[in-house]
C-alpha cells in the first residue's frame, strides 16, 4: 500500500467531500435547533457524510482529515444513540471540525500542516468529559460507551504485537476493534472458533487473538483484534456480542513523543499530502489563517445536470448536421435551400448557446445557506437573537457572479448582524421583539436578479455619517447639508468610514463597504441602500443574470464602433441642431444639457477617448482627413428643407424609456422648421448608481446581444473599457465602462449637484410650465396630451391592432392593451386610413394601462399658461391652447377612459364617491387648472373651496374648516412654498395634510416642496392619483 | 523535424522579420502564426505602442507596434504590414512588423551578446546578436519586450 498520488482521484475525493461538508453545515445547524428531540434521519445523514470523508481520507492517506472525521463520527454516533444531547458547544465542536477538514482539503500539496489538535481535543473532551484526554494509555484511547472509560488494557500486548498491521489498516481507512469473546459460549478450546473466524474474515481481517489467562472471570475472555470497514454498531450486531464487549481502538490524536507504542506513529512513507503530526508552530490558531485557504477553495469544477448535457449533445449533433448541409450548398448554391439552412443554423446556434449558458447557472441558495452558519456564530458571539429568513434560494445566476458575490454578501450580512440588529435588551427597550429578523431574498425583476438584505435593526444614523464624513474631511459642511438622505447613506461606501461606535473584530474598522462596492461593481452589480433610524436597513443589489452575453447598444464615433451595456443605459436623447445651442451649454469647462428641468453633465465620447479634433483614417485609402467638428455648443441653428423633426422619440426596440425635453413655446416661430439629421447631437444617458450623465456619440447604430471577451493584459489597466466583442462582420468593438469613463473625466455626482443648483437653473425652469406631446390624425388638426401622464410611445403596424368584442386591442408585453382613438369620444378627425403605421401613446390608469392611437407624433413642447378650458371643451377634450400658431386641443385621457371603459372608473378611486363632504382647499392661480382640479375633486364627493394664491388661501383657512389643502407652487402674491410654510408654523394647522400639485415633476422642485413641509408632491392632471392620495389622507 | 534536446542546445530556429532598419529574429518556439491583412481596431487611451486589437478566430489579441516600441518612425501609409502572433504566458500578442523574411537555423556559438544600445534601441529588448553572412540579426527578448509598464 502507498499514498495515492493520483491527482484525479484526489480531486474527485475533494470535490465529493466539499459537497458533503456543504451539506453537513446546514444539517448540523438543523440538528442544533432540534435539540434533544433529534431527527434521526438527519443525524444519520451527517454521520454517513463524515464516514465517507473518513473512508476516502484513509484510502488516500490524508491522516489528519481521517482523524478529525473519525472523531466527529464518534460524536455523531453518540448523538444518534441519544447518549449525547446536541447542545450548542457540541455542534460548535462539530462545525469547527468540519471547517478544519474543509481547510485541510483545500491545502495545497506539501503545505505546512494545519494543527488539528485544538478541535480534536474539543471533540474528544465532549466525547469523554471525565477522562479528558488524560486517562487513556499512551498511544491509544478508547471510544467506548460511557461508563467504560479507559478499560483495563488487557489486550495491550495484542496491540503492540500487531502494531504494524494496525497502522496499515488504519491507513486503508479501516476501523480497529477488539472483540471480547467468552470461551464458554464461543468454543471449547482456547482462541477463536473457526466458525466465528470465518464469519469475521468475510467482512474484515482478523489481525490476531489472545486469551486473557490472567482474567479472574470464570470464562476467560478471548480478545480478537479485528480490522473492518464496519461501524461499531453494525459490528455489534454482526458479531452477536453485547455492545460493551466491542471496543473500538482509537488512534491517538497527538502521538506522544515518548510513546512506547510504535504502532500509531505516522507511516514511515514520506507523506506529501498530509501527515498527522503537530504543526511546527503550535500557537498557529485555526481561526487566524482561515481566509487564504478558503479563497483557494473556490472550485474550478462544476456539476452539471445530466439533462443539460444531453441537450448539449443533441444540439452539437444538430450543428454538425447543419454544417454538412452548408458544405453541400456551397457546391449547389440554391438560394431557397440556403435560406432554410441558414435559418436552422441560426436556431441551433442560439439554442446551443443558451444550453451552454445553462451549465453555468447555479442556484443562489448555494451561498445563501452559508449564511445560516455565519449568522448563527455571530449571533452567539454577540449575544443577539436573530431569526434568519432565506427566500428565493432557487434563483439561478452565472457561476462567476455567484462566486464574486460571496464575499460582499457575507460582509453585508455580518454588518447587519453586528451593527444592524440590536441586542435583546436594547430591542425590548425600543419596544421591539427581542429576537431580530434578518431576511435575505433573491428574486427576478426585469431580466435582473435582485438580492435584498433586510434587517429590522437600529438603522443607519445619518447624523453619525455626517459627523464622520466631516471629521474625515472629504466633504465640506455645505456639501453634506445639501445631500439627500439616500446620498448620505451612500457615503458609507467611502473608504475608511464606519459608524460603529466601537471597533469589534466583526466589523467597524471602516474597511469593507468600499471594497464591497468595488467588488459588486466588477460583476455589474448596482447597489442601493435604504435605512430608517430605529426601524431597520434594506440593502438592495441588482445583478445581471450572466456576464457572458449582454444586451448592448452599438454607437459610433468617427469610424469606430463601441458597445454600451444596456444595464448602464437610462435613455437616448437626440438634440436637433436647431436646439443644440439652446439646450447644451458649457459651465466651467463642463458640458451640460437641460433635461426635464435638470442639468445633466455631458461627456463627449470622442473627447474621453482622445479622438476629437484629431484625424481619423478613412478606410482603404488611408488618407488623413480633418474632422471638421466644432465645439458642440457653438453650433449654429440651421434649417434644412425636409425630415421629421421629432426629437427624443427613441424606438421602443431599445427597451429604453422615451426621452423627453422641454422647449419653450416662444422659441418655435415656424412649424415648418426642419433640422438636418446630420448635425443633431446624439446622447446616451447612462447611470452610475443614482448618478446619471450623458455620453455624446456620433451615431446610434443598433442594439445587439454581444458576447463579452476579455482584453489582453496590456489593455486591462485602461479603465475606459470593460472588454471587447466581435461583431457580425468579424470586426472588434470595444465595450465601454461608463463608470471608468466618468472617473477618467473627473465627473462625480458631487460636482454636478453644485451646478444643479446654479442660478440659471431656478431662473429658467418655471414650475407652471406644462409639457405636452403634440400629435395629430389629420394635417389640419393638432392635439396635445400632457406628457407627464404618458408612460411610453410605441410605433406599431396597423395590422397589429386587433378588433375583439367590438373593441380595439393590441398584444403588448405579454398582455392585452386596450386601444382608443380620440374620435371615438370627441368630435375630432379620425385616424388616417392610408398609412400602414400608427403610434400608440401608452398611459397608466390606476393599476392598468391603455393606449391612444394617433397617426402622427409631431413634437414635445412646453407651454406656460394660455390654457383655455371653455371654447373647445367637450367629452374627451379638456380645453385648448395655441401652440405653434395653431389651436391645439388638449386630450382628456381620463375622459376618454371614462367614456370607453366606464367599468374601469368604478374600480378606481374616481369611481366611488369616496369623499364624505370633507372640506378641501384648492389654491391654484391658473383658471384652467383651478377649474380642472376643483372639478374632479368635487366629483369625488368633496366640498371644494378655491383660492387663486396663498394670501387668499390663508384667508379661506381662517374662515372655513378645512381638512386638506391642494396647492400649486408657482403663484403670484404668495407662492405655494411660502403658503405651506405659513400654514405649518400656525399651531392650529400643523397637522394639516398639504399636497403640492405641479405640472412638472422636477426633483429639485420636489425637494424644495418637501422642505417647506408639503406631505406629497403630485402632477396636476393625474387625477386618479391625486384623488387616491386625498382619500388615503382623509380615510380616518 | 523535431530537434533533440542536445541538438537544441546548440542550434536554434529563428524567424526573421524587419522592423525599420532592424533585422530581428525570434525563436520560432514563440511564434504561433503570421498574418497579413487583418483589420486592426484602434484602442485609445492606452500606451502608444499598442496599435489596437484584432479578432483572431474569436480571441481578442492586442497588437503591439514594434516600430513604436523601438522608437522608429511609423511605416508609410501604403505599406503592407504583417502581424506575428506570439505566445506569452497564457495570452497571444500580435507584433506588427514590416515584413517577415525567412527562417534560419542559428548556431548557438554564432550568437553574441547584445551591445547596450542597438541602433538607438535599448539592449535589454534583445537576447543577443546573430551574425548572418550579409547582416546582423537582433534576437528579440520577448518577455522583456512585452513586459507591461505599470505607470
Amino acid at each position: 500500500m502507498a499514498f495515492i498520488d493520483d491527482d484525479e482521484t484526489l480531486q474527485s475525493f475533494k470535490d465529493e467531500s466539499h459537497e458533503h461538508l456543504d451539506g453537513i453545515e446546514n444539517d448540523l445547524l438543523a440538528i442544533e435547533e432540534a435539540g434533544a428531540d433529534i431527527d434521526l434521519e438527519l443525524v444519520n445523514k451527517v454521520f454517513r457524510a463524515m464516514h465517507s470523508i473518513k473512508g476516502g481520507a484513509g484510502f488516500l492517506g490524508l491522516n489528519a482529515v481521517k482523524t478529525l472525521a473519525h472523531a466527529a463520527e464518534n460524536l455523531l454516533n453518540k448523538i444518534r444513540n441519544k447518549d449525547l444531547v446536541p447542545t450548542t458547544p457540541v455542534i460548535s465542536g462539530l462545525l469547527d471540525a468540519a471547517d478544519l477538514v474543509n481547510r485541510l482539503l483545500n491545502q495545497p500539496k506539501g503545505a505546512v500542516e494545519l494543527d488539528i489538535s485544538g478541535p480534536l481535543a474539543a471533540l474528544n473532551s465532549i466525547l469523554s468529559p471525565e477522562s479528558d484526554q488524560a486517562a487513556p494509555p499512551p498511544g491509544v484511547s478508547h471510544a467506548n460507551k460511557p461508563g467504560t472509560p479507559g478499560q483495563p488494557a488487557s489486550w495491550q500486548g495484542l496491540l503492540t504485537e500487531h502494531s504494524a498491521e494496525i497502522a496499515d489498516n488504519r491507513l486503508g481507512g479501516f476501523g480497529i476493534f477488539v472483540l471480547e469473546f467468552e470461551r464458554s459460549s464461543d468454543g471449547e478450546q482456547q482462541g477463536l472458533s473457526p466458525t466465528i473466524q470465518t464469519t469475521l474474515e468475510s467482512i474484515g481481517q482478523v489481525l490476531g487473538s489472545q486469551t486473557d489467562d490472567s482474567s479472574a472471570a470464570s470464562p476467560q475472555p478471548t480478545y480478537v483484534l479485528y480490522a473492518t470497514m464496519m461501524e461499531r454498531d453494525m459490528l455489534v450486531s454482526f458479531a452477536g456480542l453485547p455492545p460493551e464487549r466491542v471496543h473500538e481502538i482509537q488512534e491517538q490524536a497527538e502521538p506522544a513523543p515518548a510513546s512506547p507504542v510504535p504502532t500509531v506513529e505516522p507511516s514511515p512513507i514520506p507523506a506529501p499530502v498530509a501527515e498527522e503530526s503537530p504543526s511546527p508552530s503550535p500557537s498557529k490558531n485555526v481561526a487566524a489563517d482561515s481566509a487564504p485557504q478558503t479563497k483557494a477553495g473556490t472550485d474550478s469544477s462544476l456539476r452539471v445536470n445530466i439533462k443539460i448535457l444531453d441537450n448539449l449533445m443533441t444540439l452539437a449533433g444538430e450543428l454538425v448536421l447543419t454544417r454538412n448541409q452548408f458544405l453541400q450548398i456551397v457546391h449547389s448554391s440554391h438560394q431557397q435551400i440556403f435560406d432554410a439552412v441558414s435559418q436552422r443554423f441560426d436556431l441551433v446556434t442560439s439554442e446551443l448557446q443558451e444550453a451552454i449558458m445553462c451549465t453555468r447557472m447555479q442556484p443562489v441558495g448555494n451561498i445563501f445557506n452559508k449564511f445560516k452558519r455565519v449568522v448563527r456564530d455571530l449571533a452567539h458571539k454577540l449575544g443577539k437573537e436573530i431569526d434568519l429568513v432565506l427566500e428565493g434560494g432557487e434563483v439561478e445566476m452565472d457561476k462567476t457572479i455567484i462566486e464574486a458575490l460571496t464575499d460582499p454578501l457575507t460582509h453585508l450580512v455580518r454588518n447587519s448582524v453586528d451593527h444592524g440588529i440590536e441586542t435583546p435588551d436594547k430591542r425590548t427597550a425600543a419596544g421591539k421583539t427581542p429576537c431580530g429578523t434578518l431576511q435575505i431574498k433573491a428574486f427576478h425583476e426585469g431580466g435582473q436578479v435582485i438580492i435584498e438584505i433586510v434587517d429590522d435593526g437600529g438603522g443607519i444614523d445619518t447624523a453619525r455619517i455626517k459627523e464622520k464624513v466631516l471629521s474625515m474631511g472629504t466633504h465640506d459642511k455645505s456639501q453634506i447639508e445639501a445631500m439627500q438622505e439616500h446620498e448620505l447613506l451612500r457615503l458609507i461606501f467611502l473608504p475608511g468610514l464606519s459608524t460603529a461606535k466601537e471597533v469589534t473584530d466583526v466589523s467597524g474598522r471602516g474597511v469593507g463597504m468600499d471594497v464591497v462596492h468595488a467588488n459588486l461593481s466588477k460583476v455589474g452589480g448596482v447597489f442601493d441602500i435604504a435605512s430608517k433610524l430605529g426601524k431597520g436597513t434594506t440593502i438592495t443589489i441588482k445583478l445581471p443574470l450572466t456576464l457572458a452575453i449582454i444586451p448592448s447598444l452599438i454607437v459610433s464615433v468617427g469610424t469606430e464602433r463601441y458597445a454600451i451595456p444596456q444595464v448602464n443605459m437610462v435613455e437616448l436623447v437626440r438634440v436637433p441642431a436647431s436646439k443644440v445651442k439652446q439646450r447644451i451649454e458649457r459651465i466651467d469647462e463642463a458640458l451640460v444639457i437641460r433635461q426635464r428641468g435638470r442639468l445633466l453633465p455631458l461627456i463627449s465620447l470622442a473627447e474621453a477617448l482622445g479622438i476629437e479634433k484629431r484625424y481619423y483614417q478613412v478606410p482603404k485609402t488611408k488618407q488623413v482627413k480633418v474632422c471638421q467638428r466644432q465645439l458642440i455648443e457653438d453650433r449654429r441653428s440651421c434649417t434644412a428643407p425636409s425630415g421629421e423633426d421629432s426629437e427624443n422619440l427613441t424606438s421602443a426596440g431599445f427597451g429604453v424609456t422615451t426621452g423627453v425635453s422641454e422647449v419653450n413655446q416662444e422659441n418655435r416661430e415656424s412649424p415648418d422648421r426642419r433640422t438636418s439629421p446630420q448635425s443633431a447631437v446624439n446622447i446616451v444617458v447612462v447611470s452610475v448608481g443614482k448618478f446619471h450623465y450623458g455620453l455624446i456619440v456620433d451615431k446610434l447604430l443598433d442594439s445587439e446581444e454581444i458576447v463579452v471577451k476579455p482584453l489582453g493584459s496590456h489593455l486591462r489597466q485602461s479603465q475606459l473599457y470593460a472588454g471587447a466583442t466581435i461583431q457580425g462582420d468579424g470586426k472588434v468593438a470595444l465595450i465601454l465602462d461608463v463608470v471608468g469613463i466618468s472617473k477618467f473625466m473627473n465627473l462625480s455626482s458631487g460636482s454636478v449637484r453644485v451646478r444643479d443648483r446654479g442660478p440659471q437653473e431656478t431662473e429658467r425652469i418655471n414650475p407652471d410650465a406644462q409639457t405636452l406631446l403634440l400629435v395629430r390624425n389629420s394635417p389640419k388638426e393638432q392635439l396635445a396630451i400632457p406628457l407627464n401622464l404618458v408612460s411610453r410611445i410605441e410605433e406599431i403596424q396597423r395590422d397589429q391592432v386587433e378588433l375583439t368584442g367590438g373593441r380595439s386591442n393590441m398584444q403588448y408585453r405579454g398582455s392585452t392593451l386596450p386601444l382608443f382613438s380620440i374620435n371615438e369620444v370627441a368630435k375630432v378627425a379620425p385616424l388616417q386610413e392610408d398609412s400602414s403605421n400608427l403610434y400608440v401613446v401608452v398611459f397608466p390608469f390606476g393599476e392598468r394601462e391603455a393606449g391612444i392611437m394617433v397617426s402622427e407624433i409631431i413634437d414635445i413642447v412646453t407651454v406656460i399658461g394660455g390654457l383655455d378650458d371653455t371654447t373647445h371643451k367637450q367629452p374627451g377634450i379638456m380645453g385648448s391652447v395655441i401652440i405653434m400658431k395653431k389651436i391645439t386641443m388638449l386630450v382628456d385621457l381620463f375622459g376618454i377612459v371614462a367614456a370607453m371603459m366606464p367599468e374601469w372608473i368604478r374600480h378606481t378611486s374616481l369611481g366611488t364617491k369616496s369623499g364624505q363632504g370633507q372640506h378641501i382647499l384648492v389654491v391654484e392661480d391658473s383658471p384652467f387648472f383651478n377649474r380642472q382640479i376643483c372639478g374632479f375633486v368635487s366629483d369625488a364627493g368633496y366640498k371644494v373651496f378655491s383660492a387663486t394664491d396663498g394670501v387668499e388661501g390663508l384667508a379661506l383657512l381662517e374662515r372655513e374648516k378645512i381638512d386638506l389643502i391642494l396647492t400649486d407652487i408657482e403663484m403670484p402674491n404668495m407662492d405655494g412654498l411660502e403658503f405651506t410654510a405659513r400654514v405649518r408654523t400656525d399651531a392650529r394647522w400643523s397637522g394639516m395634510p398639504i399636497i403640492a400639485v405641479t405640472s412638472l415633476n422636477s426633483e429639485a422642485a420636489e425637494k424644495r416642496g418637501l422642505k417647506a413641509g408639503v406631505n406629497e408632491y403630485m402632477i396636476k392632471l393625474d387625477r386618479e392619483k391625486v384623488i387616491h392620495t386625498i382619500n388615503s389622507y382623509l380615510k380616518h | 523535424m523535431q530537434p533533440s534536446p542536445t541538438a537544441n542546445a546548440t542550434k536554434r530556429k529563428l524567424a526573421l522579420f524587419e522592423s525599420g532598419h532592424l533585422l530581428c529574429g525570434l525563436d520560432i518556439i514563440h511564434v504561433q502564426e503570421i498574418n497579413k491583412n487583418i483589420a486592426v481596431t484602434a484602442v485609445h487611451r492606452v500606451p502608444d505602442y499598442v496599435r489596437g486589437v484584432i479578432n483572431l478566430r474569436g480571441e481578442i489579441v492586442t497588437v503591439v507596434d514594434l516600430r513604436t516600441k523601438f522608437g522608429f518612425a511609423p511605416l508609410a501609409q501604403e505599406a503592407e504590414e504583417q502581424i506575428v502572433i506570439v505566445r506569452l504566458g497564457d495570452e497571444n500578442i500580435g507584433l506588427l512588423v514590416d515584413s517577415v523574411s525567412d527562417v534560419v537555423i542559428a548556431d548557438e556559438k554564432d550568437i553574441e551578446p547584445t551591445p547596450p544600445n542597438l541602433a538607438g534601441v535599448p539592449g535589454h529588448f534583445f537576447k543577443g546578436i546573430y551574425k548572418l553572412e550579409q547582416s546582423l540579426v537582433a534576437i528579440l527578448n520577448i518577455e522583456k519586450l512585452l513586459a507591461r509598464e505599470f505607470e
